[in-house]
């Protein structure tokens, strides 16, 4: 919201200091966004154009005679503009002159004619550019005067205010709320209107089919006699407030609607049917062309005005094309109604237009200032084009009912930590436009002032109060009462845990958006209607919820491999599945390695410690498949018999797809992690020494470490067996694998004797031949 | 005897030499094996010692092992002497170029959203606040309804909300407050809560992400009171940003809390002037001042759709943007360099 001062000004006394004005609003809820100050134009000055020639090197450039007066004399300009004509009064800037977007002008050369100053656009000027193109044109003014008064910029403050304050959408509004800051008086005088002796309902007939759609609906009827073009002061006051002058009639709507908040729409009587307004639901079918030149289809959700045949506007969001104001408008009605804020709002979504209009409606606007401001509106296109405004306004409303509202002040003391003074309630309250009505005890009733929709019960008049009074005057403290017991999350606590250990393993944490586009999908081999799907995308790079955390962090380890010869990179996040009707969330981590040819027995190595870490026992690996991976080299992990994630590594023709050498990944689902996750238990470090030997043993090629542990099954002094490499190729024989593996034997009351690992070790060779034809080596 | 006597004299005189001129650990190692290991030359005559008779063995004894403590006594030096000789040349033999860098350590870096997230979680921990968790995928009741945001609510607008049901039933959360009505329907009051995670809004420019990360807050409990959200919040925010800075609260409208408030932390530059040398201040927009978090007491409807009776409990609650801190921690000037995860940004954290 926009509020240009000297708007403002008209209604309330101002602070000197705008920064004064700035704080109040600020620190009592309306947040100003920016300040726009009036630019400062030294060297700039009125000038009127004498010729226009073309430039003799240039097609696009002129050669301009310019009068800038006694003082600075007639001086030749060369002119970009096409816009440019003789006899147009512009502003130049003189050579020295110092523009708002920090040009200087010079006297220069332009394609070999002297140019001794500068024709300025709007945009040049520093000034709102919503008006016209090319250099500025402007009214007559003696030559040589300094522009910077005549440019009609103002200091300007960009609002921000708040859904629930809709009055404040109106400079009045504004002018109120500063008003009950500062403790000033408000200056709202009654619009003043000259009426014809004929009746507006003489030329017009309205009805209203439903009032709980239209609780009110206002009309002034008036007679043009030529529609002209707005003054200046209007025009840049519009500006000055972001909107763009058209014409009277509209430019004065606009007026109307940005000084007291009340959209105002004009219909051409004499293009509607019957002269007639109908306020209703649209039929089934119907179809309007609004004002955009866009038809659109309508249904009974939608409310519309209509004339006798047909809609001529969907109420609060746009007009028609045909019943618009034109120059050949004779007739005018000017529209200020209050239509239902769903209504509006759901109309406007439908025909997905968002107009100043509906900015207000929807948000509920005081069914009070339907009259006084089609008063203003009729005053203004009379004093401005001579109208004639037939007697009496047309109003057809609901019965106005004042609201009332009780005040606790115990629940009120209580709610803000210390006591605020009666007086003080009292004050703000009445600044505010609250009545006090009756006092019982502690309890005090209050009258809403119908510009505030918002306010509806006590806990409104609790931050009204407190807003007024400023939120640093209220005491700080820390909570007191009984601390509640801490509450555990597993989930989150091992994420966190997780998260470190994979940091200490050298990862780096990436954040990755949680969807997916169709194509990532079918490139990692998913199917893409197995994935929930976002119906309203912001971009086809985001339809789908993901429901793995490969597909978002092999690309970037990919892009990483071109900064650095391994890649490290982990994420931890929700992932999304459909379960029939229902959508499953869990929370997992990926991390992927890139680090040549080991990545794979690394990550290995990297998942177990990390799981171990954690409490996870009894881990396995058992082989598997998963989409685009290594069909050798791909597990699943368990704990037990609960399946916690996979390890694997990308398939080689995937891998090389994407320019990279070997990619191994793993996943762990946090939840089934977490329940497989035990307290440690503590075992005391053996006191006696322990024996270990050393064993290769020669197998069939496909026989695993996994099988060769069963064979050699267990014993209450064989403590460990450990893995320590292995070994295919020359000198083994064909399809033969070597396996050393070093056993660790250890007596938890004695020292263990030499002998007896010695006969175990027999033992044990002694079942891997049998069992798996081994030879020992 | 005398043999034996000439032989001890003859060792004696060679050994105590050797020793002393050995050059090298290693050489006088050898001495030792030599005259004193197990088949050493003095062993050797002590060990013989034993077939003679008795007056010849004491005194032939007593010198064998006067000169066994001499030699013991001279390996002893002489090693230290060694020892100090090594030690003096490390300086020049083992030098390193202190400047040179190290083995590149395997660390890796804890994304910046998630140090902020945590350290967040981690102050209000210490307040008495545990961490409560909700699903992303979210019904429009629990997203908004519940929390006072009926269909046709204008505030939906500021919401862009992504759907995942034609119907518009199903959605990704805008914001982590569902959760506030989740803790509300099943934890015991009085209740602290702290609520992190991902939220989407359909958004996308360089102060705005399709998702980030929220920290909400809900404080429950039968005397709650406005001083306590300012005194809590304060408390966080001196925690977080430093214990110099200053904090305003000003009004603000959300349909969820009343009264509402915005907080703001005084800026790290400039310290409210809003000018640093002369210029504006480009880190709070020469405003002085820097918005952290919305905040306010639990509006009573949200209170009744998380069952609880508004007439006995009051709240407060609060939401703090994660990527926000986090960019004004490290003067990160846009929010998708957050998910650009270039491993030359996650390296810097």
């Amino acid at each position: 919201m926009k509020i240009p001062l000297s708007w403002l000004r008209d209604y309330v006394a101002l602070p000197a200091k705008v920064a004064d004005l700035e704080d109040a609003l600020r620190m009592s809820g309306t947040e100003i966004e920016r300040i726009y100050h009036p630019p400062k134009l030294p060297g700039v000055v009125v000038g009127r154009v004498l010729s226009v020639k073309k430039h003799p090197n240039a097609d696009k450039l002129t050669v301009t005679m310019v009068d800038t007066g006694a003082k600075h004399g007639k001086r030749t300009i060369v002119c970009g503009a096409p816009n440019v004509r003789k006899g147009l009064y512009v502003a130049v800037a003189l050579p020295g002159a110092k523009l708002p977007n920090g040009a200087v002008i010079k006297e220069v050369k332009v394609r070999g004619v002297r140019s001794e100053g500068m024709i300025a656009s709007e945009d040049e000027l520093g000034l709102s550019s919503e008006g016209q193109h090319g250099v500025l044109v402007i009214e007559k003014h003696p030559l040589g005067s300094p522009f910077e008064k005549l440019s009609g910029a103002d200091t300007i403050l960009d609002a921000e205010v708040t859904p629930n304050r809709a009055d404040e959408l109106g400079v009045i509004g504004i002018a109120r709320e500063v008003a009950a800051l500062l403790g000033k008086k408000i200056k709202v005088r009654a619009p003043k209107v000259k009426f014809t002796k004929v009746g507006a309902g003489k030329k017009l007939h309205v009805e209203v089919k439903d009032q709980k759609d239209c609780p009110r609906y206002t009309a002034a009827v008036l007679s043009l006699k030529g529609l002209k073009d707005s003054p200046r002061w209007l025009t840049d006051r519009l500006k000055n407030a972001g909107y763009r002058p058209i014409n009277l009639a509209v430019d004065v709507g606009n007026y109307v609607m940005h000084e007291w908040g009340q959209p105002i729409h004009a219909f051409d009587l004499d293009k509607l049917s019957g002269r007639k307004i109908v306020v209703r639901r649209a039929r089934a079918g119907e179809r309007i062309v609004t004002l955009d030149g866009i038809e659109r289809r309508l249904d009974s959700s939608t409310l519309v005005i209509a004339d006798e045949k047909k809609p001529v506007a969907i109420a609060g969001v746009m007009g028609s094309l045909d019943s618009a104001v034109s120059v050949k408008t004779k007739n005018i009605v000017i529209e200020s109604a209050n239509f239902d804020p769903l209504l509006v709002r759901k109309g406007a979504k439908k025909a997905g237009l968002r107009t100043e209009a509906v900015t207000r409606f929807e948000k509920g606007i005081d069914p009070e200032m339907t009259e006084p401001a089609a008063l203003r509106a009729a005053e203004l296109i009379q004093r401005l084009s001579g109208a004639s405004v037939y007697q009496g306004i047309i109003d057809i409303r609901v019965e106005s009912k004042s609201r009332t509202v009780l005040l606790d002040q115990v629940y009120l003391n209580e709610m803000l930590g210390q006591k605020v003074p009666d007086r003080e309630v009292r004050r703000i309250l009445s600044a505010l436009g609250f009545k006090l009505l009756s006092t019982e005890s502690d309890v005090l009733e209050f009258e809403v002032p119908s510009f505030r929709q918002d306010v509806r019960a006590s806990h409104d008049l609790v931050e009204e109060i407190a807003r007024m009074r400023g939120f640093d005057s209220f005491q700080s403290l820390l909570p007191s009462g009984r601390m509640p017991a801490p509450i555990a999350s597993p989930l989150f606590t091992l994420e966190r845990q997780v998260k470190q250990a994979f940091v200490s393993l050298g990862f780096l944490e990436a954040v990755t958006f949680s969807f997916i586009s169709k194509e990532r999908a079918k490139r990692f081999g998913l199917k893409a209607s197995a994935h929930i799907l976002i119906t309203n995308p912001l971009s086809a790079e985001h339809e789908l919820m993901r429901t793995e955390l490969v597909s978002s962090l092999v690309p970037l380890a990919v892009e990483g491999l071109k900064h650095k010869d391994s890649i490290r990179l982990f994420e931890t996040a929700n992932v999304y599945t459909k379960s029939g009707r229902k959508t499953v969330e869990r929370r997992v981590i990926t991390a992927v390695l890139a680090a040549g040819d080991d990545a794979w027995k690394t990550l290995k190595g990297i998942l177990e410690a990390a799981l171990s870490s954690f409490g996870v026992e009894s881990v396995k690996f058992t082989p598997a498949q998963f989409s685009k991976s290594h069909p050798g080299r791909s597990a699943k992990v368990y704990s037990g018999r609960r399946a916690i994630g996979h390890l694997a590594e990308l398939h080689p023709e995937f891998s090389e797809e994407w320019g990279a050498g070997r990619i191994s990944y793993l996943t762990l689902d946090l939840e089934s992690t977490s329940t497989a996750a035990k307290e440690k238990e503590f075992t005391p470090p053996p006191v006696f020494p322990s024996i270990t030997y050393d064993l290769s043993v020669v197998v069939k090629e496909r026989t695993t470490f996994e099988e060769l542990l069963l064979a050699i099954g267990s014993h209450k002094l064989l403590k460990r067996v450990e893995f320590v490499e292995s070994y295919t190729g020359k000198g083994l024989g064909r399809n033969k694998r070597s396996m050393t593996i070093r056993l660790n034997f250890n007596a938890d009351k004695r020292t263990l004797e030499e002998e007896e690992a010695k006969d175990l070790m027999e033992l044990f060779i002694s079942r891997l031949k049998e069992k798996l034809q081994a030879d020992i080596r | 005897m005398s043999a034996l006597k000439d032989k001890i004299k003859a060792l004696k005189e060679s050994a105590l030499i050797r020793i002393e001129t050995a050059r090298n650990s290693e050489e006088l190692e050898s001495y030792r094996v030599k005259y004193l290991g197990r088949k050493g030359q003095l062993t050797e005559i002590l060990r013989s010692l034993t077939e003679m008779e008795k007056k010849e063995r004491a005194e032939l004894g007593k010198r064998a092992n006067e000169l066994k403590v001499r030699i013991e006594n001279s390996l002893k030096k002489r090693g230290k002497e060694l020892a100090a000789e090594r030690f003096r040349k490390v300086e020049l033999s083992e030098w390193i170029d202190v400047t040179e860098p190290g083995f590149k350590a395997g660390m890796g870096h804890l994304h910046p959203i998630s140090q902020v997230l945590y350290e967040m979680i981690d102050i209000f921990g210490r307040l008495g606040f545990s961490v409560f968790e909700s699903p992303e995928v979210e019904s429009d009741f629990y997203n908004f309804q519940a929390l006072n945001i009926p269909k046709g609510h204008p505030a939906r607008d500021t919401q862009d909300t992504f759907y995942l049901s034609k119907d518009e039933q199903l959605l990704l959360r805008t914001h982590t407050s569902p959760g506030q009505i989740k803790a509300m329907k099943t934890l015991p009051l009085p209740l602290r809560v702290v609520l992190p995670g991902r939220v989407y809004r359909r958004d996308s420019d360089p102060t705005h992400s399709p998702m980030f990360f929220q920290v909400e807050g809900l404080l429950i409990d039968e005397q709650t009171n406005f001083a306590q959200l300012k005194g809590t919040l304060s408390t966080f925010a001196r925690e977080f940003f430093g214990q110099r800075r200053k904090v305003r609260f000003r009004p603000h409208h959300f349909p969820f809390t009343e009264p509402s408030a915005e907080m703001d932390v005084s800026c790290g530059v400039c310290r409210t002037a809003g000018r640093v040398g002369g210029v504006p201040c480009r880190a709070c927009h020469a405003s002085g001042w820097l918005e952290i978090m919305g905040a306010g007491m639990v509006h009573p409807t949200v209170l009744k759709y998380g069952g609880v009776d508004p007439k006995k409990y009051r709240g407060f609650a609060f939401g703090i943007g994660v990527e926000r801190a986090t960019m004004l921690r490290w003067n990160i000037n846009d929010i998708h360099h957050l998910y650009s995860n270039d491993v030359r940004f996650l390296e810097q954290f």
